[in-house]
């Protein structure tokens, strides 16, 4: 999937007509803005922008880095734009927060080369821990921000904010939503620039001390560069109205929310009567703009995903246009204030808004009620770790382990593919918050003398990001925990990204590889094993030992990621070998389907097949079968 | 940068067009997310506005989506309740609650018969929740004709072949073939094109006949009243399964 757009964006023509995801479109702003280094850490839904680029560093004469967490990232970025040297950092919403450090003190300096800052917001929370709005940082960090509407405007963006970058000499925040990065809109490409790489770093101006006096100066400094943004702001190309002859009605709005509200007013046949104004330009708000919209209006209402940003700001501007406007939104609870939007949600605001009457489908709402009653009959939704996943196998030997110790565990689980473990049959991970939280709540409730023990489990590139101050400090303070670290040798939940643990690095080149156990021995801890989860007996033998130690003991369960075992086998044409259960000898004990869980293993009308197209030959359950029913199949089976 | 009052022409201007909504649900294995890519490449290839909505997941047994739009002007991404023209679904038992959803009542179901999950759904009960929508299904095991044409696991070339051949095709066959040869290796497409001319081939060779306000798949009789359907569509499930 991610080939098939990066042949599409890689072409050097120009006014080519395609139908690409916003991943993919961001990608090709940065190769025709001229962007020389590009670093991210991997998070969906914006992980696929460095992997478009990756395959096309040697042939435009760029960098793309997988960097160990998003401060490091934002800092490598920052620094090449300081150094006449176009960038971008892509990150997740997330990862603004760990950034957010760096981003204060270093818009205090400014850049000198353009330099965007792309945040893929994630309304939903579809395949994030938490849904922020991370407009805001923009507008703590006094930076200029900008929301695209569709996948050509995020293109046009990109280009667009690296000449406001340069202009402003500050980094340009791009905030874009879901709907923007997983999905696919048309994009005109435009023409892709040459700019050097070769950066200049003036090591004597003072700009780079950002301390003590020198901070209080750039601070104004900052100050004074929000007249100019200002400007840019009012006369953006990305702000527009769409004036309705007959309105007095009006709605604002900003990003994909904008295809929402035109459909519903177009179906609730209000396009005469409702004008839009799209904000594009978010911070500064382009204030003079807003109120030449505001001044014909008498009822305007406020559509935008998450937080309430620009409405706090319209309703800011009232009081200066001197003329009574309602105005309708998240806060007069016209409109849901979590969650992400649809046409459904927007279309039910604005007729009971406008229309009096609600939009409500009685007919379709007690459908679907009969369908909640017999949802127990359909196939659940698998939500499951993968066939031949490492992580089964680990957490089924942490199950297996906990049981033969007969003490109860609280364990914390953490950001990845393993969090798929408190779905039944695990139901671990007692606590999700962040990259690196295992440990961290770990260390508190211990403190807390909690009556329970801990197990933290923590995937390795996590470990990487975030926590191995965690578990230096569960060494320095004394913590008794069990951290149990599944490497499975990739960032697996974002697509399969290399990482530091293997030393390949973004382009597929081989680099310095850093060993988990080295790192783990440097911290000091009292007991460090490492295990193959598929060697059942062995493993349950070791973590029970570790599950009963005291003091700090580290586990690492170590197995590759089957999508990238499946992905080598596939390339060097070798066969595998697949499992099949004897129907003689099966008791339908259904053992194997209760502790393991695999997709592979079906049922129906009572009887257990594993299905061949499925089944990647782990072999996890042969092992776990008390009646030796499951046996490699033959090839033609 | 202010736009000027609107005349009526700019007004008259802003009717929207119709547009073609179809929505594909199936596991990440199914590889659902080429499936729009495809499609949506070839639309835009037509002269198609295209907008896509897209559930990906990285897990392949987890489950996606995908909203596609396409007319001369799109606006949300996300398709409407009730209002999707075709539903193509890999996995029949875990799509009955998307098709409920959003396919409008006119609207045709291009279903895989051959599920990879557990369920345990009777005949009746299934019929009772897809009747209010299922009025045009064509059902075929994908499985079984992508083995057939060369490579079991690009099922989605055989749907795509079957869409572009129904009577409200959205993109053309000679689309979709120029986007793959665009954009695989010419041995990859050689094979592609293959499996996505047998899913054509299906459709000419009778795989949609009008009867009784339902299509029909010649090697799958539907009962008039529709409750044999699925209780043999439950058997033949079932011997797939028992010959694998």
């Amino acid at each position: 999937m991610i080939e098939l757009d990066t042949q599409v964006i890689k072409n050097r023509v120009k006014g080519q007509k395609i139908a690409i995801s916003g991943n993919a479109a961001i990608a090709r702003g940065l190769l025709e803005g001229g962007v020389k280094v590009i670093t991210s850490y991997p998070g969906s839904p914006c992980a696929e922008v460095i992997e478009h680029l990756a395959p096309l560093c040697d042939e435009y004469d760029f960098y793309v880095e997988w960097s160990v967490n998003e401060k490091i990232a934002f800092e490598v970025a920052a620094a090449a734009a300081m150094s006449h040297v176009r960038s971008a950092f892509i990150t997740k919403h997330v990862g603004m927060n760990v950034a957010s450090d760096s981003l204060m003190s270093i818009c205090y300096a400014g850049v000198n080369a353009g330099m965007v800052i792309v945040s893929a917001d994630d309304p939903g929370a579809i395949s994030s821990p938490i849904e922020e709005d991370t407009r805001f940082y923009a507008s703590i960090a006094e930076i200029p921000g900008l929301e695209p509407y569709t996948q050509q405007e995020a293109k046009d963006m990109v280009v667009e904010a690296l000449n406001i970058s340069e202009r402003a000499k500050l980094p340009v925040f791009i905030r874009a939503t879901n709907r923007i990065f997983y999905g696919r809109g048309v994009v005109v490409t435009g023409e892709i620039q040459n700019s050097s790489r070769n950066g200049e770093f003036d090591r004597k101006n003072p700009r780079w001390f950002i301390t003590r006096r020198n901070a209080v100066r750039q601070h104004k400094w900052l100050h004074e560069q929000r007249k100019l943004l200002d400007k840019i702001a009012q006369t953006s190309p990305f702000n527009n109205i769409e004036w309705a002859p007959w309105s007095r009605r009006g709605i604002i709005t900003s990003g994909v929310s904008y295809h929402y509200a035109k459909e519903a007013i177009k179906e609730l046949s209000l396009v005469n009567e409702v004008s839009v104004l799209r904000i594009g330009h978010f911070n500064p708000l382009p204030v003079n703009y807003v109120k030449r919209f505001l001044v014909r209006l008498k009822e305007v209402l406020l559509v935008e995903e998450l937080e309430p940003f620009i409405e706090e700001k319209t309703k800011a501007l009232l009081p200066e246009i001197n003329k009574k406007i309602k105005i309708y939104g998240k806060l007069t609870h016209h409109l849901p204030e979590t969650g992400s939007y649809s046409v459904e949600i927007v279309k039910e605001a604005i007729a009971k808004l406008w229309k009096g009457k609600s939009d409500f489908n009685a007919a379709g709402h007690e459908s679907r009620r009969k369908l909640d009653d017999l949802s127990h009959l359909l196939a659940k939704d698998p939500l499951t770790f993968c066939p031949g996943c490492p992580h089964r196998a680990s957490f089924y030997v942490l199950k297996e382990s906990i049981k033969k110790t007969n003490q109860e565990f609280i364990v914390n689980g953490d950001i990845g593919c393993y969090m798929f473990n408190r779905k039944s049959p695990f139901s671990f991970s007692d606590t999700v918050f962040c990259m690196g939280a295992s440990i961290g709540i770990g260390c508190g409730l211990f403190q807390a003398k909690s009556n329970k023990r801990i197990v933290a489990t923590i995937g390795d590139s996590t470990f990487l990001h975030a926590g191995i101050p965690a578990l230096i400090n569960c060494c320095y303070t004394g913590v008794d925990i069990l951290v149990y670290i599944l490497d499975n040798e990739i960032t697996a939940s974002t697509g399969l990204q290399p990482y530091a643990g293997i030393g390949i690095n973004a382009e597929g080149k081989q680099t310095k590889r850093i060993l988990i156990e080295d790192v783990v021995r440097a911290c000091n801890v009292d007991f460090m094993r490492i295990i193959d989860p598929f060697n059942i007996k062995e493993a349950i033998a070791t973590v029970s030992e570790g599950l009963q130690a005291k003091g700090q003991r580290v586990i690492i369960s170590r197995h590759e990621c089957a999508q990238v075992s499946a992905k080598r086998n596939k390339q060097m044409g070798q066969a595998i070998k697949k499992f099949k259960i004897e129907t003689g000898k099966c008791k339908q004990c259904l053992i194997c389907i209760n502790t393991l869980n695999c997709p592979a293993i079906i049922t129906r009308d009572g009887r257990v097949y594993i299905d061949a197209f499925v089944c990647s030959g782990c072999g996890l359950c042969a092992q776990s079968c008390p009646h030796d029913a499951i046996v490699p199949a033959a090839k033609n089976e | 940068m202010l736009n000027p009052v609107p005349t009526m022409r700019l007004c008259l201007q802003q009717k929207m067009n119709n547009t073609q909504d179809l929505i594909v649900t199936g596991l990440k294995i199914h590889k659902v997310m080429e499936f729009a890519q495809v499609l949506s490449q070839a639309a835009a290839l037509q002269g198609f506005d295209v907008k896509t909505a897209e559930f990906s997941v990285e897990q392949i047994m987890n489950v996606e989506m995908a909203h596609i739009r396409l007319g001369e002007k799109v606006f949300s991404p996300l398709i409407p309740e009730g209002k999707a023209n075709i539903f193509v679904c890999f996995e029949p038992a875990l799509a009955v609650k998307h098709i409920r959803k959003y396919l409008s009542p006119d609207g045709t179901i291009i279903m895989n018969t051959h599920s990879l999950l557990s369920f345990d759904a009777t005949a009746e009960q299934l019929i009772s929740l897809l009747s209010p929508s299922a009025k045009k299904v064509i059902k075929l095991d994908v499985f079984k004709m992508a083995e057939e044409a060369g490579d079991i696991s690009r099922s989605h070339m055989v749907l795509l072949g079957i869409l572009s051949g129904l009577p409200n095709a959205p993109v053309s066959l000679s689309n979709i073939i120029a986007v793959i040869n665009k954009n695989f290796s010419s041995s990859d497409a050689k094979r592609y094109v293959k499996i996505l001319e047998s899913g054509r081939e299906f459709i000419e060779k009778g795989g949609l006949n009008m009867y009784e306000g339902a299509y029909l798949n010649k090697d799958f009789r539907i009962e008039v009243d529709g409750k044999k359907k699925w209780q043999r569509l439950l058997r033949n499930l079932d011997k797939d399964k028992g010959n694998r």
